[in-house]
């Protein structure tokens, strides 16, 4: 489990959250590497919330998200918001057991289209 | 019957909240949890102490106090215990109203679901104020 191998090189940490993007066709795929805590969340919010534009599509890919507490939840929430301010579209792909587990009991799963890879969000997307 | 006793200090800084709940996931795995319940451990320290740091201590009265917090781990034959203390007011996070999972994401004022996390993911959560400080303990039996 991703978790394990981060528990045990805790001291290689570094604590910011490294977020890749890039524009495939229509979609603007967003990328996060790394822990979403209240450390990292809110460095994070900010340069993602921009990436947003008029009518965007985005494919929010977490599959390298090992880990995401409340801190993290906001972002989703702040990103949601954005995202239908400006009759966007938002796909989430990659979401590992516990990061999903965080999103189902808060109830943010059912507000979120989530799919299990990138491919799969992709289609979905272009589609739309 | 033996009880381990452990104990942590850690300045009351965002930036140190990682080593706690590295040291409540030492002990957890040590103690015999599976994944899914020292991941629940690690979200729970993380949340107590972020809101500890963010609201407890938020208050200027602290600033040049070096606060801190300190964490007590008991493991029994059957379960672990974690009692975080602060010296912030007194303030009893379980009577802080829930937020609703179902509420539209538009309504959704953002707070409070750090506290709903340590209640969905813990056994038992008790609060005291003792010795002039806040208390609160997690419990999860070991499985």
């Amino acid at each position: 489990m991703i978790y394990n191998q981060l528990l045990k090189s805790a001291t290689l940490f570094v604590d910011i959250m490294d977020i890749h993007s890039e524009e495939n066709g229509k979609v603007t795929v967003i990328e996060l590497f790394g822990e979403l805590d209240s450390i990292t969340a809110p460095q994070a919010q900010d340069h993602i919330l921009s990436l947003v534009k008029q009518d965007s599509r985005i494919l929010l890919d977490m599959s390298q998200v090992s880990y995401m507490s409340s801190a993290g939840l906001r972002i989703l929430l702040v990103l949601y918001r954005e995202i239908q301010n400006k009759v966007g579209k938002i796909v989430v792909c990659g979401l590992n057991d516990e990061v999903r587990d965080v999103m189902a009991i808060t109830g943010f799963l059912d507000f979120f289209h989530t799919v299990d890879n990138r491919e799969d969000g992709l289609k979905q997307l272009m589609a739309s | 019957m033996t009880i381990q006793e452990h104990r942590l200090r850690i300045p009351a800084l965002q930036e140190k909240v990682k080593e706690a709940c590295e040291f409540v996931s030492r002990l957890a795995r040590a103690a015999g949890m599976n994944d899914d319940a020292i991941h629940r451990y690690y979200l729970a320290i993380e949340e107590i102490c972020t809101n500890i740091i963010e609201h407890g201590y938020s208050q200027a009265d602290y600033a040049d106090q070096q606060p801190v917090i300190d964490l007590v781990c008991r493991q029994y034959p059957d379960r672990l215990s974690v009692t975080i203390l602060d010296d912030a007011i007194p303030f009893n996070p379980l009577e802080r109203a829930e937020p609703n999972p179902t509420t539209a994401l538009e309504e959704r004022e953002g707070g409070g679901w750090g506290i709903f996390f340590v209640k969905k993911y813990m056994d038992r959560v008790t609060y005291q104020y003792a010795e002039q400080r806040n208390q609160l303990t997690l419990e999860k039996r070991i499985r």
